[in-house]
């Protein structure tokens, strides 16, 4: 190839490249959207039991004659809501920072689920997550957020009520997210996200009711 | 601070800690709280126990807040629903408060917003207290079907119960207006039991009956010797009603001269017996009533005016029958069961041809004619269900004593002779509806419209609004004013 036609060859891979990522980067950030959506109630709620336990804390004990121990259950409840702020609001912070490479699977999926969790519990499911080892992966960490965001939430919200939702972050061949949970529901996986997965080497093996993911390491 | 006495509050959130936490702030306030941790314990506590307000959390398990609050609308449960929400959006906060919810506030609870939250509650359970003391009164009203021994719960008999409430208590004399038969005699006995003369005489006259030496007897006695064959001296009706009430009917059929004693007995307190010398004070109060167009009759002067002004202090209207269509299946029915009880009867009801009839009936005799049918239909019953053919006057359930159908020409609209033509041919049918239609060459339908339209529209009988309320504290001697008819009374054809 003369040395001209490589180098447009060259410059319109990158402008492919730039725009492949141009691409993920918005689809994750409406992926973000949906999550912050799904949580601002939950925050909400948290915030609220913080203010209300702390606004009992302060009436009654600027009354005369209220034992410090009586105020301990409502002082323990604001506590128990602002952990759940706290561990809420770290998560969507960290989403919306850039990651560095290698991204880490099993970190993602650990802010994925801290924000999906107080939903899913307010609409009667559980999530739960089991991370074995960092699971670092080489795709590129927008398209690890997309992804793994993705599947736990397809699962989430075909999961039946009541139901619990498994999520194992574990090496073989590489990262494995599996994310089971929604019985013998569909999934409801957008085409884009597949397409994304493919481009990037992402096996998926997607059952009703449940995601493996696999990351090349 | 609130007292303890206000109505409960009901928080309904399935966060744990919230609920508690805020069902101690409006604890410390006075509240007494109560919480359900999902929408549909909430609605289950509601249907069950009275809670004056309701802090719905918009987004809880089983039933939202908005679907709750849909269900309450449904189900006319009486609270005051302020709306929790921690997804603000103006499409859910004025869906809640199209939905009839109080207000709505945002979460988080901050201190402001719970201090918004504290000055809303009051104010939300004052409007419930309010609405809930209108729901007892309006229910109160509503299922009044009986009044001492009167029985109506149309506007115009609530009306009338307002009046003798009002009036009882005092010793005003009081005028009975109304047509015969419509219970004037039970409207003053009400008076006299529900007065502080309730454990006096009460003593009804009917002055249209006895002649005029006699009823002058009868009212005021005579002293031994006072006339041929009074042998003993006897105290006249004032004096035995003395501490209880006097009920005059037919009071403007009372000759001139006794008015004049009447009169001066109302304004003394005084009477004199027939042949006495002496006065002896009384302590009466006077229920007069009349069928007579008073008006005229003081024109004419056969009332004296000074004593319609002494004997109406307060007027009270009673109805016909007629303009009480609300009252006549209640009656109907109270007649009914009265008279197969006395009579051992086993008569369960009226079929739909006598409903028919008994609602569109124009019932000239009033709650009397009504009774007396009804009585004389559960005699002669022959099955356990009265028909048309029972309860309808003997005249004309005759098609040879039928009287002729009256249309006067200039004074008779297409209804109303339309109108009279469907009930005469009815009350000649027995009351067959098909024969009604097939001689009349009409639908079937056309004829139950037509009959359903006397009585009101779609069956139900008609109530005449608050006229006869009105009437009856404003009323002005027109009481023997004929009657605007319904359905004229068929026996009242003169001519064909």
């Amino acid at each position: 190839m003369p040395p001209r036609a490589r180098a447009v060859a060259k410059a319109a891979s990158g402008a492919r490249t730039a725009a492949g990522a141009a691409n993920v980067e918005g689809l994750w950030l409406a992926e973000l959207q949906r999550l912050a959506d799904g949580a601002a109630h939950e925050l909400r709620n948290a915030l609220n039991g913080v203010a209300v336990n702390l606004e009992v804390v302060r009436s009654r004990s600027s009354r005369a004659g209220t034992a410090a121990d009586t105020l301990g259950s409502f002082a323990g409840a604001a506590a128990e809501q602002l952990d759940q702020v706290i561990a809420m609001t770290e998560a969507l912070v960290a989403l919306t920072r850039p990651l560095r490479q290698p991204a880490s699977v099993g970190r993602v999926a650990d802010q994925v689920v801290a924000l999906l969790h107080p939903p899913a519990v307010a609409s009667g499911r559980r999530v739960s997550l089991v991370v074995e080892g960092e699971g670092a992966t080489g795709t590129p960490a927008d398209v690890v957020r997309l992804l793994v965001s993705g599947a736990i939430r397809a699962v989430v919200e075909a999961a039946p009520e009541g139901g619990e939702v498994r999520c194992r972050v574990g090496p073989v061949e590489g990262v494995e997210l599996d994310v089971t949970g929604a019985g013998a529901r569909p999934l409801r996986l957008d085409e884009v996200w597949q397409r994304v997965a493919d481009a990037h080497a992402v096996r998926v093996a997607a059952a009703p009711g449940a995601i493996t993911l696999t990351f090349p390491a | 601070m609130a007292t303890t006495k206000q109505p409960k509050i009901l928080i309904a959130d399935d966060e744990a800690t919230i609920t508690t936490g805020l069902s101690a702030i409006l604890s410390d306030e006075g509240y007494d709280v109560e919480v359900a941790g999902d929408g549909q314990r909430a609605l289950d506590r509601l249907t069950a126990e009275s809670f004056g307000v309701i802090l719905a959390d918009l987004k809880m398990p089983k039933l939202d807040g908005l679907a709750l609050l849909k269900e309450l609308q449904k189900r006319d449960v009486p609270t005051e629903c302020i709306i929790v929400t921690g997804q603000a959006t103006v499409d859910s906060a004025v869906q809640a408060m199209r939905q009839g919810a109080y207000d709505y506030i945002e979460k988080p609870l901050n201190a402001e917003k719970l201090n918004r939250l504290k000055a809303l509650i009051p104010k939300a359970l004052e409007k419930f207290t309010v609405q809930q003391k209108n729901r007892e009164l309006a229910s109160k009203l509503e299922g009044l079907t009986h009044y001492g021994e009167l029985t109506g719960q149309s506007e115009s008999m609530r009306g009338v119960y307002q009046v003798i409430d009002a009036v009882a208590p005092s010793s005003a004399s009081v005028l009975i207006l109304g047509e015969s038969g419509t219970g004037k005699e039970l409207v003053a006995r009400a008076i006299h039991s529900k007065s502080e003369r309730s454990k006096g005489p009460f003593f009804a006259l009917n002055c249209a009956a006895l002649p005029k030496e006699i009823l002058e007897n009868e009212l005021f006695g005579h002293e031994k010797g006072a006339f041929t064959g009074s042998t003993n001296e006897k105290p006249g009706a004032f004096e035995m009603a003395s501490g209880g009430t006097i009920f005059l009917d037919e009071v403007a059929e009372m000759s001139p001269d006794i008015q004049v004693k009447l009169l001066r007995a109302l304004e003394t307190r005084q009477v004199r017996r027939l042949g006495g010398k002496k006065e002896i004070n009384v302590d009466i109060r006077i229920v007069a009533a009349t069928n007579k167009n008073l008006q005229k009759a003081i024109a004419d002067g056969e009332l004296r005016e000074d004593l319609y002004y002494r004997l109406a202090v307060v007027e009270i209207f009673l109805p016909p029958l007629r303009e009480r269509a609300g009252d006549i299946q209640l009656l109907a029915k109270e007649f009914l069961s009265r008279f197969a009880s006395e009579n051992s009867k086993q008569v369960g009801g009226f079929d739909d041809s006598a409903w028919s009839w008994i609602v569109s009936y124009a019932w000239p005799g009033n709650v009397r004619e009504l009774k007396n049918a009804v009585e004389r239909a559960v005699i002669m019953a022959r099955t356990d269900t009265i028909g048309a053919a029972d309860i309808m006057p003997r005249h004309l359930r005759n098609s040879s004593d039928m009287p002729a159908l009256t249309i006067e020409v200039g004074n008779t609209t297409v209804a109303e002779a339309r109108k009279q033509l469907v009930l005469r041919t009815l009350a000649q049918t027995g009351g067959d509806v098909q024969r009604t239609a097939k001689l009349l060459g009409l639908e079937v339908k056309e004829v139950v419209k037509e009959l359903f339209a006397l009585a009101g529209g779609n069956g139900a009988p008609r109530t005449n609004g608050d006229a006869g309320a009105e009437r009856a504290s404003q009323h002005k001697g027109d009481a023997g004013a004929a009657p605007a008819p319904r359905g004229k009374p068929p026996a009242k054809g003169k001519k064909k």
